[in-house]
């Protein structure tokens, strides 16, 4: 056993350049994801064999287990800086040749040094992402996960000097940094926080024959797939929202859009979201000694993400 | 730079009521922090304080992440400033500004009035050594009165400024004669411990309080961040208001003997006491040499007893007792005739 602590630990990524083994394939080529996504925390990954109990006639124990689809997910939060690897999350980057469609990539997670180890995620596409504005005294997070198709736990980890990842990082964007506005207003004032959720709905779909517990391929899914995607904007805020926003015109509830852009240094991004609706606001209770706590709700319809 | 020394007795402390509330909605990304567009107001000595301290807290953070064992980066957070002093009473109508009940007009925050607080060094031997620093739109935070036998009547005062300017004027920098002259006028009569009256249910307790304390925190919160507009800005990356929430008032006695059932168990609500009337008064001169008297009334409303104690000592010590408990309604009253 060797211990670990997370400063070791290693996340990246790369774009998948060749299609999806065949459905009888049992091999496959590997691909060392190389790319420094830049601050993150130390990546979390899950594998569910999903194991399912046989029971039986006249047996008080389980019969049997059976083995389900091999099913990978991979988390991490990110701390922006650098927001490259959100646009794999937005079919709007255009990142596939097919215009559309979500690009699919290849990320790893493991660690460096004594007792390394690695696993990268092959074929995977960003299910969902969140960035949170607002937060006093901290960096913009951008919280995401990924699906990949099957995992290879055959290579080890590249490495990289901590001053790449500080380059590759970039500036650090705090809530300082941003600005806010709706409609082409600046609202930034009135926003305590700010929530963006992109949610790819994936879907996996079939199942490879087994190979063998000792076969990446066995068991897994042919596929996972897009299908919609959903985008929910979520604000606390310091007072109720401007009648222009709400009521003072005949479609004040349809916002033409919500934009926004971190910037330092010249290094940052743009996310805007395209048409939104309000959904909900709200006045919420509190008891003396807080400050008074409104809300709104409003998902949109597209969003893209200009890295600058 | 050449280091420079400098003594508290070149010190100053002013003040000045904002003519303008920052509201949040005034600022913009680009441009202009906004304080610009708000003059400094007229700025007046406050009395006889201390040298003012002023913190500024950038709450710089490192930025850490995977694939390092040291930080990859600093970033800047919120820019919190805090001015404190400690003020020698004479003259309170600084310390009227932290208590709500003042009823102030408009602009007032959440009922308090904004203020600029200023301090620095006019060293009228070397010039060089002058300096300035001006808190603006600063809320009082806390303050703490206190009296005590053989003692002047001081209040600890605690601002928050929303933005703090460093290099700021040296009002017209007096010369060391007439800024004794400004500081003395200004300070007017100190309040004693032999002129004071400390009453409990309209009855005189002077026989035995020892020492008072009267502490007001009007829980002043920061609210947002402003953006980054360059650190020389000093509206960057500030609250965009500082906001009082709840009053709350809490009294202290030291005691040279138990507290009178009366005020603790003789009947139904006796811990529950109706008024705590501080007056102090003390012989007042003006300018032409006129002799007159002034007079300080710090009062709760209500108050109510929470604690009590006898104090454990040595044999070769006075007994001491002490009582404190919170107050509602404090109002400062201030005349002069």
């Amino acid at each position: 056993m060797n211990l670990h602590g997370n400063q070791y630990a290693v996340f990246t990524w790369t774009p998948e350049t060749a299609g999806l083994p065949g459905p009888a394939a049992t091999s496959f080529t590997s691909l060392l994801p190389n790319i420094v996504a830049g601050y993150s925390d130390a990546p979390g990954y899950t594998i569910n064999e999903n194991q399912a109990p046989l029971l039986g006639l006249a047996e008080y124990d389980k019969a049997q287990f059976i083995k389900g689809r091999r099913e990978a997910v991979l988390q991490n939060t990110l701390f922006l800086g650098n927001a490259n690897l959100l646009r794999y999350g937005l079919r709007s980057s255009n990142l596939n040749s097919v215009p559309g469609e979500l690009q699919p990539i290849a990320v790893g997670a493991g660690v460096q040094g004594e007792g390394s180890h690695f696993m990268v995620g092959r074929h995977a596409l960003m299910r969902e992402f969140n960035l949170s504005f607002g937060g006093i005294g901290t960096p913009v997070p951008a919280r995401f996960e990924f699906w990949p198709t099957f995992t290879d736990f055959s290579l080890g980890p590249p490495t990289f000097s901590d001053t790449a990842i500080g380059i590759i990082g970039g500036e650090v964007l705090t809530w300082a940094d941003c600005q806010l506005t709706i409609n082409g207003a600046n609202h930034r004032a009135l926003v305590n926080t700010a929530s963006v959720t992109v949610t790819n709905d994936l879907v996996r779909v079939g199942m490879r024959r087994d190979n063998g517990d000792n076969n990446d391929l066995s068991r897994t899914p042919q596929l996972v797939y897009a299908r919609a995607t959903n985008i929910a904007l979520e604000f606390s805020l310091f007072d109720r929202l401007p009648s222009s926003l709400r009521n003072s015109a005949l479609n004040s509830t349809t916002w033409a859009n919500v934009v926004f852009r971190a910037t330092k240094a010249n290094e940052g991004f743009v996310l805007t979201i395209n048409e939104a609706v309000l959904e909900s606001h709200s006045q919420g209770t509190g008891s003396v000694g807080e400050m008074m706590k409104f809300s709104a709700n409003a998902p949109g319809r597209n969003a893209t993400l200009a890295i600058i | 730079m050449a280091t420079t020394f400098r003594s508290g007795h070149e010190g100053f402390f002013a003040f000045g009521v904002e003519g303008t509330n920052l509201l949040p909605d005034a600022q913009q990304w680009f441009g202009l922090s906004g304080l610009g567009a708000t003059p400094l107001p007229v700025m007046a000595f406050a009395g006889f304080s201390s040298a003012p301290q002023f913190t500024t807290n950038e709450n710089t953070s490192i930025q850490r992440g995977i694939g390092s064992y040291r930080g990859y980066r600093f970033y800047k957070g919120r820019r919190e400033h805090a001015v404190s002093c400690q003020l020698t009473l004479g003259n309170p109508s600084l310390l009227a500004y932290a208590l709500r009940s003042g009823a102030f007009t408009s602009p007032t925050i959440g009922g308090l009035k904004p203020l600029s607080v200023a301090g620095g060094a006019v060293n009228t031997h070397d010039a060089i050594s002058q300096f300035s620093w001006i808190g603006r739109h600063a809320l009082i935070n806390t303050v703490k009165f206190s009296v005590a036998e053989g003692q002047v009547f001081t209040a600890d005062v605690e601002f928050w400024p929303l933005a703090l300017v460093r290099n700021g004027p040296l009002f017209g920098r007096p010369t060391v004669e007439s800024l004794e002259t400004a500081l003395l006028t200004a300070g007017r009569s100190v309040f004693t411990w032999h002129a004071c009256e400390v009453t409990i249910n309209g009855v005189s307790r002077r026989d035995i309080v020892r020492k008072v304390g009267i502490n007001v925190s009007n829980s002043l919160e920061r609210v947002g961040q402003r953006p980054d507009f360059g650190d020389d800005e000093p509206l960057s990356r500030c609250a965009l208001q500082n906001y009082p929430l709840q009053e709350e008032v809490q009294f202290e006695f030291e005691l040279s003997d138990k507290l009178p059932d009366n005020l603790v168990s003789s009947v139904t609500d006796a811990t529950l006491w109706d008024r705590v009337v501080l007056t102090m008064t003390a012989p007042y001169t003006d300018s032409n040499g006129g002799s007159h008297q002034h007079w300080i009334y710090l009062t709760l409303g209500k108050a109510a007893l929470n604690q009590y104690t006898m104090a454990q000592s040595g044999p070769q010590d006075v007994m001491k007792f002490s009582s404190s408990g919170p107050g509602l309604g404090v109002t400062l009253t201030y005349q002069s005739q």
